[in-house]
């Protein structure tokens, strides 16, 4: 994964897992979008490594794509992310202990 | 004593801070592909291959893909023609229009069995058949697992195909697929190989008297063996001076502790709530335990909110774990608590724990030459 990773969309499903949508490089075309993902076991998975309670060798660099995309809040140029990162995604970002 | 650490989650190295991910590729281009190029254990005649399904990622109808074997050429990807020739070893499936087969592995049969021999290089490949881009209709596939600080896979490996670009080789994670001779989803299967791995996870925090770990039937391959020691991924909460311990049970209904070592504090090597800590343990006296007989090899908190956890690996069908090391005869067990209260196995999960095995004695009467045999043969493979 590069460093210009960037996090196209964010799912949870109703069994609890999340999808992390991801391209490599600059900003993708809309048709390239959605064609890589890593798939979480749960929110609590996905959380702990968001919050680098889990710093296994890929974490820092994908967590240096999630970060910036939480914290600075960055214009998205799909306006369905911020559906995502409002409704969904923040929703397991917590700073309760584990 | 020579002791023998046996991997029992082979290629799914215990990694610590570390939670394995399952990698998936979404087919949105009737050219995309993704593959796996492996070398084949043994001589097996593959009736059928493993797919992981990840889920619909656009529109609601999938369309059919093909799935089968495919040689290799020079360069390491697969050679586009599928093995077998006039009858060639492939299937086609269609995933349904629902959440039904979303982060599931299921066996495809092939239309064509396909005569494989032991150390035969060969590629699995799943590509579509309709259009995905009509509709769209698209759907993810697993390719393979991320694993922590791994980097650095030969073979087998992953690959995937972007529309008309060329192949491109994974060099990094653990590829997930299976081949197997009958189908482990009708517990059919003869032989089953390769990483047929549903998913990853860390178990929930369990406390006081709650147990977990794996349970053991070691093969009838010796007389007597010990386990020396167990090497596992997960956390021993040390916080306000809790300690856990380690047991071997055996599998009654009241089970019995055939040996141990208590006062394990995380403390000593780790921060408190650290997560997915690698412990290397040892039991103080071991006993002689036999084969054919099932053994809960366990993690026992002794505290009230001690929240240890235990990673582990899950398989859709208990065949699926004859593709690993110590096969069926090794799954996850637990039990809510101590005293009268049997354990439970999981007969699909296996947990990221080690066992470090001494002492084997020889059969009696001979025959199945003691240790050697044990790492060339039926426990490995």
């Amino acid at each position: 994964m590069a460093d210009e990773t960037r996090i196209d969309e964010v799912r949870f499903t109703e069994a609890g897992r999340a999808l992390v949508f991801y391209t490599d490089g600059p900003p993708p075309l809309p048709e390239v979008r959605l064609k890589h993902a890593k798939e979480f076991p749960s929110r609590e998975v996905l959380r702990a490594f968001i919050e680098g309670e889990d710093l296994w060798g890929l974490a820092g660099r994908i967590q240096a794509a999630l970060r910036p995309w939480l914290v600075v809040n960055p214009q998205l140029d799909d306006p369905r992310q911020a559906q995502y990162r409002t409704a969904r995604f923040e929703t397991v970002v917590g700073t309760e202990a584990p | 004593m020579t002791a023998l650490r046996l991997m029992t989650g082979q290629g799914i190295e215990l990694v610590g801070n570390s939670s394995p991910v399952i990698e998936l590729t979404t087919f949105d281009n009737i050219a995309d592909r993704i593959g796996t190029v492996f070398a084949l254990p043994d001589d097996i005649t593959i009736t059928h291959v493993w797919i992981r399904y990840g889920a619909r990622v656009t529109g609601t109808t999938p369309v059919q893909y093909k799935t089968g074997l495919q040689g290799v050429d020079g360069s390491g990807l697969p050679n586009g023609t599928y093995l077998g020739g006039g009858s060639p070893a492939s299937g086609t499936f269609t995933p349904p229009a629902s959440t039904a087969w979303d982060a599931t592995g299921q066996w495809i049969a092939l239309d064509n069995s396909y005569a494989g021999t032991r150390g035969e290089m060969m590629s699995h490949i799943v590509e579509p058949v309709g259009d995905p881009a009509t509709g769209p209709n698209t759907s993810s596939f697993a390719r393979d697992i991320d694993i922590a600080r791994r980097n650095g896979q030969a073979i087998p490996y992953s690959l995937t195909k972007d529309g008309a670009a060329a192949w491109t080789k994974n060099g990094t994670d653990l590829p997930i697929y299976g081949v197997a001779n009958g189908s482990p989803a009708t517990s059919s299967a003869t032989a089953v190989f390769g990483y047929p791995i549903v998913t990853a996870n860390t178990s929930a925090n369990f406390s006081t008297a709650a147990e977990a770990g794996g349970q053991l039937t070691m093969p009838d391959i010796c007389d007597t063996f010990k386990i020396s020691g167990i090497y596992f991924q997960g956390r021993v909460l040390g916080a306000l001076a809790k300690t856990a311990a380690i047991h071997i049970y055996n599998d009654a209904s009241t089970p019995v502790s055939q040996q141990s070592k208590t006062g394990l504090d995380s403390d000593w090597c780790a921060s408190p709530n650290s997560t997915h800590r690698l412990h290397e343990m040892y039991f103080t006296t071991l006993a002689a335990l036999s084969p054919g007989t099932p053994y809960n090899i366990v993690v026992s908190p002794q505290d009230a909110a001690q929240n240890c956890t235990l990673s582990y690996i899950d398989v859709a069908y208990a065949q699926d774990m004859m593709a690993l090391p110590f096969g069926t005869g090794f799954v996850w067990t637990e039990r809510a608590s101590g005293g009268a209260t049997a354990f439970t196995a999981i007969a699909t999960r296996r947990p990221m724990l080690d066992l470090i095995i001494s002492d084997i004695t020889e059969p009696v009467g001979g025959g199945a030459g003691g240790g050697a045999h044990i790492i060339g043969g039926t426990v490995v493979r």
